[in-house]
């Protein structure tokens, strides 16, 4: 073996290796003309007889791969022991999937049905996204697990809750 | 090797051919000496150049080594860290039913609201509802959530 290619040989090796390991270099996305809307999507929870202690669910847009969906806020629900904002990682936003969870000590959690969260959402391109909701765990005040129905639909400012788009769960609508 | 190699001289059988090519008339002695220092000479230099770029090569092998060595150490994870991660979920594990969720966070802030002693998951030296915030915030990271 020439002494040229013990030099080669290994770079190449080390060069074909590295660019496996490193991750890909996404390039830069320039600004498409594409029409763009904002949509609020409520998380619905029905306990039934239960009352609602904790509940931890995945949201994901999906439906639309041609259109760019992106999580822009996260708000509370209607009920005053889920008002406030829940937990959600920060890094869910400029994506379309998203955890969301938030647990209550109050002795009148809600009961029944109840929203307990609002995405908001930005979509950009002209299909419309679908919904998808999957629990991953909810509780009664008392912390025993239950498995409540759970469903999302855009909300609309005129207060009717159309385009409803729910898990295997479909509940009663409110 | 021949032993030629090391000395920077020319090989014998090659130094005798060459004297048998040089023997003819026309040529003095003092000339056939400094044809064969001459020759002596340049396969020195050329020894040295080999010498230099397996030297070169050597090097550049280990460094592309070293280098895709530490690509892959870095990206796996240490026995050291995934028992600290394995301890951590334990400990988080507020409600022993094998799954950390926000079940988990309920049953803290429940059980320190009654008084009961609860873990300091997040370190700060001092139990508090900041624990069960600090679960919260653990299941609802994207990567390596549960459920």
């Amino acid at each position: 073996m020439s002494v040229k290619r013990l030099i080669v040989l290994p770079l190449a090796l080390a060069v074909v290796l590295m660019s496996a390991i490193a991750p890909p270099i996404t390039p830069i996305e320039a600004p498409a003309a594409t029409p763009m809307r904002f949509i609020a999507v409520d998380v619905h929870v029905d306990s039934d007889q239960a009352r609602l202690g904790a509940w931890q669910i995945e949201y994901e847009a999906t439906g639309a791969p041609e259109s760019k969906v992106m999580l822009v806020g996260v708000e509370g629900g209607e009920h005053a022991a889920y008002s406030e904002a829940p937990r959600y990682d920060p890094a869910a936003l400029s994506g379309g999937r998203i955890i969301i969870a938030s647990y209550t000590t109050d002795n009148n959690a809600p009961l029944g049905l109840t929203r307990v969260a609002r995405l908001h959402l930005s979509v950009m391109g002209v299909m419309a996204p679908e919904h998808s909701l999957r629990l991953i765990a909810a509780g009664d005040d008392e912390g025993i697990r239950i498995e409540p129905k759970v469903w999302a639909s855009e909300f609309t400012p005129d207060a009717s809750n159309k385009n409803d788009t729910n898990t295997e769960d479909k509940g009663p609508l409110p | 090797m021949d032993p030629a190699d090391q000395n920077n001289e020319i090989p014998s059988e090659t130094a005798a051919r060459l004297r048998d090519a040089m023997s003819g008339p026309g040529l003095d002695q003092i000339t056939r000496q400094r044809f064969i220092e001459a020759g002596a000479g340049a396969l020195a230099t050329r020894r040295r150049h080999r010498t230099a770029w397996r030297t070169a090569g050597a090097i550049a092998a280990t460094l592309a080594l070293a280098t895709v060595a530490t690509f892959l150490i870095v990206r796996a994870p240490s026995p050291h860290r995934m028992s600290e991660s394995v301890s951590i979920t334990l400990a988080a594990d507020i409600n022993a039913d094998g799954v950390v969720d926000i079940l988990d966070a309920h049953a803290l802030a429940r059980a320190f609201e009654r008084g009961y002693a609860t873990p300091d998951l997040d370190s700060d030296g001092v139990s508090s509802l900041a624990d069960a915030d600090w679960i919260a915030k653990a299941v609802t990271r994207l990567e390596g959530a549960s459920g």
